[in-house]
């Protein structure tokens, strides 16, 4: 009986789930956005990550061609709403890392563009750095993976298809991972 | 109120209630009353066993005891059933938790496999002259005392604008044999630069690099406009002197993308960070010394 008050008290009311499918769709579509923009830039995107001048000689690659597929699948995850959660912990992990990327690379004073949506790398003498925007952008980004982590639940998801079988009629559509 | 519905709803679903049900009797077995008023107070569901004494109160006192026993031990069996559904649901959770997790890992390792074999694909040819820090292209007298490691981008405004400022001082100091000028001909600024730096190195092959190199500088497009066709680099090569069939070739057939990547990639791990990137002795010049009185001076001080 607990159980069953708890889930009606959780947040399932449909303001919040319509702005957790919001989220949810904004972020898949960042992330596909942000992927496929780099997937045919191998090249550019190993120069992007050399140039930050973080990861050893022997990483540089394999990470600069393996996140873009990672971005891609992560994409498509949010969007079909496939283990919200999980996508979306993961999402900020990953928004944190470039967080912390960004803002090192700010404080060493590197002149770099972030390649976060395209392949960055170093500036020619001229441009100018975007530290500022590229960090509030992450930032935001890493708060709306932060809300949907939180509440995963929305609609048009896969999840609440995979949710229903197992679960009686109250349950069924409660949030994946509630403990 | 409650629990009839729920275990209502319950037997209608699927088999995993009567596996609930069956376990929550063997836990329970229904001889001894008062044993299961008892223990569900403790567990949990006493709220089901509150409510309906509350609403059975008006009713004999053992009748109320029996009813709500039973009460009880639908509410147990459900309370178990539902702590079984969650531990199902639990275990499902976190079973696509981490089938994604591993889904996502094999995702980026496929990308690593697919990126990698693209890159593969191009043959590492060096061109005549190749003979610099690098495979970087030399350029001026053998004897020249100073040697100064030049990293540019055909596509490069700043290089340009290097070259309009100071290139007539680096010609100059090459033909008095003060310098020789290791190019690395960088190419990160798209494909024009890289089919440029590819037409340059075939230059390289016939002795012509310096004189394409500063007929593309003399002409370069803007950036990302799509300027450096093939077509372009042709003509263009026929300016510097180049009109054999082999340029013409190298250029069609990308004879020396390999090179060119290859160099592009040194020049990141040798830590360039941009274009144009000059160096005198390992050290990098900084912008007043690309005046071309700063690099008179730069040079005369490393000679």
């Amino acid at each position: 009986m607990n159980t069953l008050a708890y889930r009606l008290s959780a947040p399932t009311q449909p303001a919040s789930r319509a702005v957790s499918t919001a989220l949810r769709l904004v972020l898949g579509a960042v992330w596909l956005a942000a992927g496929l923009l780099k997937i045919n830039d191998p090249e550019g995107m190993v120069r992007s990550i050399r140039a930050f001048r973080i990861l050893p000689e022997a990483l540089v690659q394999p990470v600069a061609y393996g996140v873009p597929f990672l971005e891609i699948a992560l994409g498509v995850l949010l969007v079909a709403g496939l283990a919200v959660r999980v996508t979306a912990l993961v999402s900020t992990l990953m928004f944190a890392l470039y967080i912390a990327a960004i803002a090192s690379a700010a404080a060493r004073g590197l002149r770099i563009d972030c390649g976060c949506f395209s392949s960055g790398g170093d500036l020619s003498a001229g441009a100018s750095t975007h530290y500022t925007s590229e960090l509030i952008r992450d930032s935001l980004l890493l708060a709306v993976a932060a809300v949907l982590a939180w509440r995963p639940v929305g609609y048009l998801a896969v999840d609440r298809l995979l949710d229903r079988p197992v679960d009686d009629r109250f349950g069924s559509d409660d949030d994946d991972l509630e403990d | 109120m409650t629990s009839k519905t729920r275990s209502g709803g319950r037997n209608g679903g699927p088999t995993r209630g009567s596996a609930g049900q069956a376990r929550a009797g063997a836990d329970q077995p229904d001889t001894d009353g008062s044993d299961v008023l008892r223990k569900p107070d403790a567990s949990g569901s006493g709220g089901g066993s509150g409510s309906k004494g509350g609403s059975g109160s008006g009713g004999g006192r053992p009748v109320d005891k029996r009813r709500s026993s039973a009460d009880e031990r639908r509410a147990k069996a459900a309370a178990a059933r539902a702590a079984e559904a969650a531990r199902e649901r639990r275990r499902r959770n976190w079973i696509v938790a981490g089938v994604v997790v591993l889904a996502l890992l094999v995702a980026g390792g496929i990308g690593f496999a697919v990126q990698n074999s693209r890159e593969e694909s191009k043959p590492v040819v060096l061109p005549a002259g190749s003979t610099g820090t690098d495979h970087g292209i030399v350029v001026g007298k053998a004897s020249a005392p100073v040697t100064v490691d030049m990293y540019e981008d055909f596509q490069c405004p700043a290089c340009e604008a290097l070259e309009k400022q100071t290139g007539s001082t680096f010609r100059g100091l090459l033909d008095e044999g003060k310098i020789k000028i290791d190019y690395h001909m960088m190419s990160f600024l798209g494909p024009e630069s890289k089919r440029a730096a590819n037409a340059s190195a075939a230059a390289a092959n016939e002795g012509k690099f310096r004189q394409l190199h500063d007929v593309l500088y003399a002409n370069q497009p803007k950036e990302h406009t799509g300027g450096f066709t093939n077509a372009t680099l042709i003509e263009l090569g026929a300016k510097a002197g180049l009109t054999s069939q082999a340029y013409k070739d190298a250029v069609n057939n990308g004879t020396y993308d390999g090179y060119v990547a290859k160099v592009d990639s040194d020049a990141g791990k040798a830590g360039v960070t941009g274009t144009p990137t000059v160096l005198i002795n390992g050290r990098q010049l900084t912008g007043d010394q690309l005046t071309p009185d700063g690099f008179r001076a730069a040079v005369s001080a490393a000679s």
